[in-house]
Order: structure tokens, then sequence, then C-alpha cells
């Protein structure tokens, strides 16, 4: 039997709302994985910058695609912070305390995400 | 000029999440084969094997950007006609012109409706052929 767009539509919003328990779960995973390169990157490891950058950047577009709009916020302001000013670059201090904010902010979203 | 019919596309992401989404969302009419890919050398040979009509890139990705990804076509005789659509979170005018100079039929600003996603892909493809 043919689905009509209706049944597929309704299949679709159901596989996006199991994709975003999923993506709420993989994030939590992701966020400490940018905590540890944060740390890493204050050691003066500069490479790190970029790696959060593409984690970031990842989790703010699925996130916003999957409706998750805070979090999703959250994470391009991450991305933002973690663009690259210059090849090799290690951010200063404030900069550094600004993206530490911003993951803890993620935290938070994280947690009221699943309420 | 008469739009031939979109048969085919394939839509290259590292995101497994939106690669589903895409592939859900065009599929909601069942006129169209989606096939995926994560990479940009898996997508250049799925191009080869598959010759999908349209191919719809992600701008940022890791290894091969979606532009590393149509230069490759367009530097390749069996792929340089295949029309090539850019999804990406930085949309503005300026990012549009620069892919449409790349030679891009057009721009999808991410994130995306689901729901809408195939209409905003027939346009482009519409135009493309007019």
């Amino acid at each position: 039997m043919n689905e009509s767009r209706e049944d597929k539509a309704a299949a679709a919003r159901a596989r996006m709302a199991e994709l975003a328990e999923k993506f709420i779960d993989r994030t939590r995973g992701e966020l400490a994985t940018m905590r540890e390169h944060l740390a890493k990157l204050a050691a003066g490891d500069a490479s790190m910058l970029g790696e959060i950058h593409q984690l970031a950047h990842r989790m703010a577009g699925t996130g916003a695609t999957l409706g998750l709009v805070p979090l999703s916020e959250c994470a391009a302001q991450i991305e933002y912070l973690a663009e690259i000013p210059a090849p090799g670059a290690v951010p200063n201090a404030a900069a550094l305390a600004q993206l530490s904010d911003a993951l803890d902010a993620l935290e938070k979203q994280l947690r009221s995400a699943a309420l | 000029m008469n739009a031939r019919a979109l048969k085919s596309l394939l839509y290259v992401d590292d995101d497994a999440d939106i690669r589903e989404i895409v592939q859900m969302s065009l599929t909601l009419d069942g006129e169209m084969t989606v096939l995926l890919c994560g990479e940009g050398e898996g997508a250049l040979r799925k191009m080869r094997d598959e010759r999908p009509d349209l191919v719809v890139l992600d701008v940022m990705m890791p290894g091969m950007d979606g532009p590393a990804i149509l230069a490759r076509m367009r530097a390749d005789a069996e792929l340089a006609d295949i029309p090539v659509i850019f999804m990406t979170a930085k949309a503005d005018a300026q990012e549009v012109a620069r892919f449409r100079q790349l030679s891009a039929i057009g721009v999808i600003a991410k994130p995306f409706d689901p729901m809408a996603l195939t209409s905003q892909v027939m346009a482009l493809w519409k135009s493309h052929h007019e």
C-alpha cells in the first residue's frame, strides 16, 4: 500500500523527535569533549580551537534543524567564539573565559532540554 | 526551456542526522531517488557511478568541503555538467553571490524546514532550467 504524504510527514516528524533525543545525548558527550579541548587550548595547543569550532558548528546546525533552538543558539555562540583569529593563535585569558562561560551555558541548556 | 524532471539527487553532508532528515524530507512526495554521502571522495565516486541529476552540498565539512567538491566536479569532464546547490548556515548575500560565482545554481539556508525542503529544491531546479 502506498503511504500518503501525510503519513510520511507524520513518520518523519516522529523520527525527528527520536533524532532530537539522540542528539541531546550525543551533545552531552561532545560537551565533555569540548571541555577537554578547551583545557588543552589553555595549555597552548592552538589546534584545539578548530576542533571546538567544528563540533559547535555541527551542533548548532543539527540542533536548529531538529527544532532545538535554544540549544542551537548556545552552540552557535561557541562556534562564534571559536572562530580562528589567526593560524596558530591561542586565545587570550579573557577569550578563554568567554568560551568556558559559553560551554557552561550549553550545559545549562542541555539540563533543561532533558527535563 | 522546460525543466526536465528531477529524478535523482545526491546529498553530501558529514552529519548523519542531517543526511537522514534531508532524505526523509525529499522523499515525502515519493518521486525522487535520494542518494547520500558523508564525505567528498566518496561523493565524487558516487556521482560517477550513479550520475544524479542534481548534487546538493553542505558547505562546511571536515576534509574536502563543499566548494572543494564543486571545484573537483567542474574539473572533471564526467561531472562538470551536474548542477549543484549549496546548503549553508551562512547564506548572506555575499556568500550566495560567491557560491553562484563558483557555478552553484542556488543556495539553501540552514536550518531548513524539513517539510518545505522539496519545494525549495524544486524552485531552484526549475529556475536553473528557465
